[in-house]
């Protein structure tokens, strides 16, 4: 898969989970519940179309629109900033 | 010749390819594969099958999905997925890999696919048919071949090269200087603990082959990522440190990077290795990310989603998993901050055996986590300013095996070929699994502790470090008692299990 990417969506308390999800699904990203919400993945162009952004915003940290079908029940969804791995300083 | 240590057959962690290249013969008056190689027929017409049956067979194939790529009066050389395989065989097609000869003087393991399954014939590479197929003599999977032009790569040595630079060897330098060989002798090496470690993924690199070491096929966080390979090397390198404290273990590799040494997918990773069924009794991870130090007032979470690994974090230890992370090297990120983890910090042991504080690893209290110290203890790290301290096993030819291996502005290279799938490194990605190898020798005695009791284990009965300071981004000093270059300080292995022993 190229430029994958995942995300981070948290829920508003009184968010309707089911119907984030199948927001979601419908535009082909992969969900999995997680304690805030969901981990979002897919590709950069899933990404881009989901969510009406430039690949190039893309890359963490950032913070993505929240659609206006979901403004109600998510408040946040944040691509997290990259992992490095601890060998090198 | 067969290297005498290695076993000649064993499972792939590869994917199947998308089209497997076969060769299907169809059945003449005799068949090609009832009889050893030496009772052949002398002419090959003897096993001409008849043209209405090489029709028939070929609409039989077509139907199931095969293209057919060249006839003969013998059968047809094909290609087809995995199922269309699985349809005429009522087997399974599975990757294993074959210790081959593949040039004079050169083997490695070969991925070979084959038809596994009650009636199919035990040779590798060869299937049965049955049902309306059953005119088919035998399916034959092709396995590779090679050019005779350059001298291929073989696979790695599973004894490590020397290097001129003094350092520490896995299993048994790393071993003896946690102080766990004592345990081994003694039959406790974390015999079936299962630890998870999300990195850049884990290739069977012969030494873990000759060493015995259980392991579970790697899975992979990204999909279409092959599992069978880590072109990052370091999951593969830094895992032998979690064997080298506890050879018992189960190792589930996740691999969490898609090209290297990237990790595009460790919030996933870690979230997989916390789901997986059963439970992972520790979870491992040498990486991290990295804000300014110290955080600008208010000292507030920016990011949300690193809010929410943090609960991820939380919430496996609450599930009674043993979460280790890397204190960092020089890095100063949330995931050793979270309040239950286990920080692995640096100590380096001299060649005369002393121990000071690493210059290398992050030492500091959090900002965001009150009482929170990191690092929590250490494992074994070396200095500043590349910490080439522990020979490693890494695919041939991988980023790290280059890169270790060649001079850089500040200090030599590591004096093995780049090429020898051995390189000599470590940070605090080293330290983390040696703390999960510990953490598996202690559950091996006491299944049922929680995360804290073995965190108390290894804190109470670590050795304290008095020398030395951590790196100079943050630049603490080693003093008597805890601090905040080594914390409690470097772990002891035997001393930990025998505490956990008495106390629990």
């Amino acid at each position: 898969m190229d430029d994958y990417r995942e995300a981070v969506l948290v829920m508003a308390p009184n968010g309707r989970a089911d119907r984030v999800r199948s927001w979601l699904e419908q535009r082909d990203l992969t969900v999995v519940p997680i304690q805030a919400g969901f981990l979002l993945t897919g590709s950069t162009k899933v990404f881009s179309k989901a969510f009406h952004s430039d690949a190039q915003k893309l890359t963490g940290p950032a913070k993505l629109p929240i659609p206006d079908d979901l403004t109600e029940d998510v408040l946040s969804i944040e691509i997290p900033r990259p992992r490095h791995l601890m060998k090198k300083p | 010749m067969r290297n005498p240590v290695l076993p000649r057959l064993i499972d792939s962690d590869d994917v199947l390819p998308d089209e497997v290249q076969g060769y299907i013969s169809v059945r003449g008056p005799e068949s090609v594969f009832d009889k050893p190689a030496k009772a052949f027929s002398a002419a090959s017409k003897a096993y001409h099958a008849k043209k209405g049956d090489r029709d028939d067979v070929r609409r039989n194939i077509e139907k199931s999905g095969f293209s057919v790529m060249a006839e003969s009066p013998l059968g047809f050389a094909v290609a087809a997925p995995a199922p269309a395989y699985e349809e005429i065989s009522r087997g399974k097609m599975v990757t294993r890999e074959l210790w081959t000869r593949i040039a004079p003087g050169v083997h490695r393991y070969v991925t070979r696919v084959d038809l596994i399954g009650n009636n199919q014939p035990q040779a590798l590479g060869l299937g049965s048919a049955t049902g309306r197929a059953a005119k088919i003599d035998g399916i034959v999977l092709e396995k590779p071949r090679y050019t005779h032009g350059a001298r291929p790569m073989a696979d790695p040595s599973p004894i490590p090269p020397n290097s001129p630079k003094f350092h520490l060897t896995v299993p048994t330098g790393v071993g003896t200087a946690l102080n766990a060989s004592p345990l081994h002798q003694q039959g406790i090496r974390g015999e079936n603990v299962s630890v998870a470690m999300v990195d850049t993924g884990h290739y069977k690199h012969p030494f873990f082959l000759a060493q015995g070491y259980n392991l579970k096929p790697t899975l992979t966080a990204i999909p279409g990522v092959n599992p069978g390979k880590d072109p990052g090397a370091h999951g593969t390198g830094e895992s032998a440190n979690i064997f080298s404290a506890a050879p018992g273990v189960t190792f589930q590799g996740i691999r969490a990077s898609k090209t290297g040494s990237d990790l595009l997918a460790a919030f996933g990773g870690f979230v997989m290795a916390k789901n997986l069924e059963p439970k992972p009794r520790i979870i491992t991870c040498s990486w991290g990310t990295d804000y300014d130090y110290p955080p600008a007032p208010p000292w507030k979470w920016v990011d949300e989603a690193d809010k929410a690994l943090a609960l991820e974090i939380k919430h496996a230890i609450e599930q009674g998993i043993v979460v280790i992370f890397s204190a960092g090297n020089g890095q100063f990120g949330p995931e050793p901050q979270v309040s239950g983890v286990i920080s692995a910090g640096g100590v380096y042991m001299s060649p005369r055996g002393s121990l000071w504080a690493s210059d290398y690893a992050s030492g500091y209290e959090s900002p965001w986590f009150g009482g929170v110290r990191v690092p929590t203890i250490c494992g074994l790290v070396g200095m500043l300013p590349r910490a080439q301290y522990i020979m490693l096993p890494v695919p041939s030819g991988s980023q790290l095996d280059v890169s270790e291996s060649q001079d850089d502005p500040e200090e030599v290279g590591d004096g093995t070929s780049p090429r020898d799938g051995w390189a000599l490194f470590s940070g605090t990605s080293a330290a983390a699994p040696q703390l999960a190898g510990v953490s598996a020798l202690i559950l091996g005695v006491k299944p049922n502790l929680k995360p804290a009791q073995i965190m108390e284990a290894m804190v109470k009965t670590a050795t304290d470090i008095t020398s030395g300071t951590c790196h100079p981004r943050f630049g603490h000093s080693a003093s008597v008692g805890p601090d905040l270059a080594t914390g409690a300080g470097m772990v002891n292995a035997k001393a930990a299990v025998e505490y956990a022993q008495q106390k629990f």
